[in-house]
């Protein structure tokens, strides 16, 4: 929360200690602002999922170009 | 590795999407289902509408939401906010939505994450949970993060 629309990136030690302690998907969120937010928030946070919200409805960056970041990060990723 | 999902969150109220800042100061930011289909063009993998409407009509709107974007967008999507019995998961997913998304009702009720994955499958049941920084610790916090959860 302390991150929601902040655009400061995700909360990377909450999303790891979440994905360390559970067996199911994690989806990070709150705080996206920067491509490398995601990507961090995998490899670092562990999450399987990044949910964003400012970035991409206010235009800052398209979905196309999230992914396309994730895969040059070497993170496997759908690009249709 | 399975392949890392990127998820675009709409926060809807009363039918249109809004976003704020920490949750308040909302400002509008156009149709969902407009929305929606131009995530999903550009290759989202699944969206999130998260109902904050506060009006006693909130269940024939979310509803009427979810038959649109049924009509409209080919990616799964998922359905949070006042999601609080079986009969609220089953009103969104009878009305073409994949998944659902509990918050406050599974810290009130825990036992509902386990009804709902019973009745309808563990992958079209999602938790939410929203944290806050305290103290070197999170607290989890209910109703759209205005009331602190207890039994932290």
């Amino acid at each position: 929360m302390d991150r929601d629309g902040t655009t400061q990136g995700y909360e990377l030690e909450l999303t790891r200690a979440v994905a360390d302690a559970v067996g199911v998907p994690v989806i990070a969120s709150g705080g996206a602002g920067e491509l490398r937010h995601l990507s961090e928030a995998i490899t670092d946070g562990g999450a399987d999922a990044v949910l964003c919200a400012s970035i991409f409805h206010y235009g800052t960056y398209t979905v196309r170009e999230a992914k396309e970041h994730l895969r040059e990060s070497g993170i496997p990723v759908r690009i249709p | 590795m399975a392949l890392a999902r990127v998820i675009p969150c709409l926060d809807v109220d009363d039918g249109r999407v809004v976003k704020g800042t920490n949750f308040v100061g909302l400002r509008d930011a156009g149709d969902p289902v407009e929305l929606a289909a131009r995530y999903d063009a550009e290759g989202a993998d699944e969206v999130v509408f998260l109902d904050i409407t506060a009006s006693h009509e909130r269940r024939d709107t979310i509803t009427r939401l979810a038959r649109r974007t049924a009509d409209n967008v080919f990616i799964p999507f998922v359905i949070g906010g006042g999601i609080r019995s079986v009969e609220d998961a089953q009103a969104v997913l009878d009305a073409g939505a994949d998944k659902v998304s509990v918050n406050s009702a599974a810290l009130e009720r825990p036992d509902l994450m386990g009804e709902l994955a019973e009745i309808f499958g563990s992958q079209c049941v999602v938790v939410a949970i929203d944290a806050k920084r305290s103290n070197g610790g999170w607290d989890v916090y209910t109703h759209g993060g205005r009331i602190p959860a207890e039994g932290r």
